[in-house]
């Protein structure tokens, strides 16, 4: 029992420090970060050359459809819209 | 008591039969362990990103999520959403394609490519042992509920339930279950949505659900239709907990590291259909807390005063739903189910036959060979979870400490692969380091868990803090060691140039 005590009392600062720092981020805030999350990873998607179907060899003309990346994006707007109405 | 009527068991058993019927005609085509394991790799990517949601569904979370929803509102769909898409957007472009450019059957298997096979084999044998313990609960959970609903003896319940599943994987291997997957997903959503239409008519519409919940559910359910919660919260799901510990974690972990979900997508025909399967699947996750969730949500404005939150779903089935719906909307419950225990049956039985038996005990063994002992396995572990079943109810403490063996190692783990992914500089002693420290870190913070945190089950934080002690130990180990030279690299870690 005394370890577990002495654990907790090495972490607790920290522990609360972290709370605290938490507890003062608005949830508005907070949603603002989940929707900035979704939207920096759909920058980087489309950043991705390899996905690029115009680097492949066989691509159709249909390149819009072949292009992941872009129904990629599609996915995560649509998951912020979900967020903004839900929030 | 039986709570289903006879046309409703009449449906179930037609179900029942059906995926005998399909197990049975797709396993006379295969040969090999390739055909077994990974479905010759000529599953369709729709098939398998059906196949990947469903499977992550479950009968558990049907009840559980429903149940949650019931307590805590609408903030549960956080699992599917956040807890759902970035990871899987993050699999489909990182880790998917690399996984089925490599050729490997497992993820322990490329764990040991790319550091050494001792870390292949601590991974290999935490997952193995995982599943076949999750399968005593996935079939409990099925004997109980078939006893409740139909009526049958607990018993003749589970090994129909186990009969079943045991003969369509042992059969057809991956090919059947993400076929039968398939189908379980239409009878799934088709179950939900009537679940819904009669709740809602019931209730009155969307409108008449909100005023209601205001007016019955207090000041405890003020944040009822949220989704993103304040940190203070104190449940589980606060803001902070869901961005950290599960979108960082938990879920890349289970998408990029659960054998059971990565398997599918192995047995695509071309890495671009790897990729397009889990982005197919990322698509329909949008869809799936309005299936689950809401039904939670009706259920707490119909039954508001149920002694648990995890018997809406029961409840609902049991008194909302005609004669003949009930038997369909049973069924979809039934194929959330089976689709949860087939999958983790195939992936056991892959995991031993490829990891451990190949690796440790017959290394020149054929493909015809390897084939027969995965199916001889996917017996051995039913067999095995049917007679564990039982102990789930006597013995729930060890039940619950398998699932948190599970929070335990999915964030180091996470944090070794991913690192094995994109630093080159990591190696197999900051490998071990990091799995040490992360497991370390985890089992002392549930050791102390009420001591320093103040949300009631911190699993999430436990799991984002376990992640940063593996991270941080992995890279601090690997900048100490010899690092593994170039060559030996090779193949094995993602480049955003292509």
């Amino acid at each position: 029992m005394a370890m577990k005590e002495i654990i907790i009392n090495l972490l607790k600062p920290f522990a609360e420090l972290c709370y605290k720092f938490v507890v003062a981020v608005p949830v508005r805030t907070a949603l603002v970060i989940y929707i900035l999350v979704l939207a920096a990873l759909a920058v980087w998607v489309l950043t991705l050359k390899q996905e690029n179907p115009r680097k492949a060899p066989d691509c159709s003309k249909l390149l819009f459809f072949r292009d992941l990346r872009l129904w990629a994006v599609l996915i995560l707007f649509l998951q912020i819209v979900i967020y903004v109405v839900f929030r | 008591m039986q709570l289903l009527k006879n046309v409703d068991i009449a449906i179930i058993l037609v179900y029942l039969a059906g995926l005998l019927v399909a197990g049975w005609v797709i396993g006379r085509k295969q040969h090999t362990d390739r055909d077994y394991f990974l479905g010759g790799r000529k599953l369709k990517w729709w098939m398998v990103g059906i196949s990947m949601v469903v499977s992550d569904i479950g009968a558990l979370e049907l009840v559980g999520v429903a149940g949650l929803s019931y307590t805590v509102g609408m903030s549960v769909a956080n699992f599917d959403w956040i807890g759902c898409i970035p990871a899987m957007i993050l699999a489909a472009f990182v880790f998917i394609p690399f996984y089925w450019r490599s050729g490997v059957f497992t993820v322990p298997e490329y764990l040991g490519r790319r550091y050494n096979d001792g870390v292949r084999a601590l991974v290999a044998v935490l997952w193995g042992l995982f599943m076949v313990a999750n399968l005593g609960i996935f079939l409990y959970t099925s004997g109980k509920t078939l006893e409740l609903l139909i009526g049958w003896p607990f018993y003749t319940s589970m090994l129909i339930t186990a009969f079943v599943i045991g003969f369509y994987t042992f059969s057809g291997g991956l090919s059947a279950v993400v076929f039968t997957d398939t189908i379980q997903y239409f009878i799934l959503v088709l179950g939900s949505v009537l679940i819904i239409i009669i709740g809602f008519e019931k209730v009155g519409g969307i409108g008449a659900l909100v005023s209601k919940v205001a007016e019955i559910g207090g000041p405890q359910r003020q944040n009822f239709f949220d989704l993103v919660l304040p940190a203070d919260t104190a449940g589980p799901f606060s803001w902070s907990a869901v961005l950290f510990g599960l979108a960082f974690v938990l879920s890349p972990a289970y998408w990029i590291g659960n054998q059971a979900i990565v398997q599918r997508n192995l047995g695509t025909a071309s890495e671009r259909d790897a990729k397009k399967s889990v982005l197919f699947g990322a698509f329909l996750k949008l869809s799936i807390p309005f299936l689950i969730v809401v039904p939670g949500l009706i259920g707490f404005v119909i039954f508001p005063n149920l002694q648990k939150g995890d018997d809406v779903y029961p409840t609902m089935l049991q008194h909302l739903l005609p004669p003949g719906v009930a038997g369909l909307v049973f069924a979809g419950f039934l194929a959330a189910l089976m689709s949860s225990v087939d999958s983790y049956l195939n992936s056991a039985s892959t995991l031993w036959t490829m990891d451990v038996y190949r690796k440790y005990i017959y290394r020149s063994a054929d493909p015809r060979h390897l084939y027969r002992v995965g199916r001889f396995l996917t017996i051995v572990f039913i067999i095995l979870a049917v007679v564990l079943a039982p102990l789930t109810a006597k013995f729930q403490g060890i039940f619950s400490a398998m699932q948190t063996l599970l929070s335990i190692f999915q964030g180091p783990t996470f944090a070794i692969l991913l690192l094995g992914m994109v630093w080159k500089r990591a190696n197999s002693a900051g490998a071990i380091a990091g799995l040490i420290a992360g497991v370390t870190t985890s089992s002392t913070l549930f050791w102390i868990k009420d001591g320093i945190f103040q949300a009631a089950d911190p699993f999430l934080y436990i799991a984002w803090w376990s992640f940063v002690a593996g991270i941080t130990a992995c890279i601090f180990v690997s900048l100490l060691t010899v690092p593994k030279s170039a060559e030996t690299l090779k193949d094995l870690m993602y480049s955003a140039k292509g």
